[in-house]
């Protein structure tokens, strides 16, 4: 089965989860050609909404995504497990996700989130990373599949200047 | 297919011939699907990349069956 972003967006949104979509999902939704299975967030790290997020994400049952394992591998994946932790790479029922409290090129959460924009998608209002914010993260990761993207960023930000 | 309430572009987006637009095109973007992608919705630019990880997924099953 493929990835649901409706149905990941809908479950942050519903619980109101802290958080801003980032990476390949916040390429596309910026309008970006290049495709991506996995769904990544930035989330505040605060009790509160490691809650949220937990109870957003948990009917959909997340595994550790690990090579070689392609059912995932079971961990209990509660808040507990998520304070302790800040990255994780998972599996959902709804397709990948990546949990990231720490992103290359951000001091915080907070500079994340303020380098984000509220889109309408699905139905629900949910932070996007902003183009100005994806090449800031693309160009402080700098692998090679990062800059790669760099070229249609800077096209993208072209046209937004233009709008 | 647009729903209530999202953003969508005004008018048709149509990239230029720029100095960005060229240097992206030679690095090897095919910005004919970027500039479709820029006059859909949120919505449905997500839908179209499922479709297309659907569609790479059903591939590879494909292959691995011949």
């Amino acid at each position: 089965m493929g990835p649901d972003f409706g149905t990941l967006i809908s479950a942050l949104s519903k619980h109101g989860v802290e958080c801003v979509i980032i990476g390949g999902v916040a390429m596309a939704v910026r309008g970006s050609s290049y495709t991506t299975e996995d769904f990544d967030i930035a989330y505040a790290h605060d009790e509160a909404n490691i809650e949220k997020l937990v109870a957003a994400l948990k009917p959909y049952h997340p595994r550790l995504r690990v090579q070689g394992e392609p059912s995932g591998v079971a961990f209990k994946f509660d808040a507990r497990a998520i304070k302790n932790g800040g990255n994780f790479t998972l599996l959902t029922d709804a397709g990948n996700v990546d949990l990231l409290a720490h992103v290359d090129g951000f001091r915080d959460y907070a500079d994340i989130k303020s380098c984000a924009g509220y889109v309408d998608a699905f139905g629900s209002e949910i932070a996007v990373l902003s183009i100005d914010g994806l090449i800031r993260a693309k160009r402080a990761a700098a692998r090679p599949k990062d800059l790669l993207v760099l070229p249609e960023l800077e096209v993208l930000k072209e046209a937004q200047e233009r709008r | 297919m647009r729903e209530a309430g999202e953003m969508v572009p005004e008018a048709p987006m149509i990239l230029g011939d720029t100095e960005i637009t060229r240097k992206a095109r030679e690095f090897g973007v095919d910005l004919t699907l970027t500039e479709q992608n820029l006059n859909l919705s949120p919505t449905q630019r997500l839908l179209k990349l499922q479709q297309h990880i659907a569609g790479i997924k059903r591939l590879r099953e494909g292959v691995r069956g011949t």
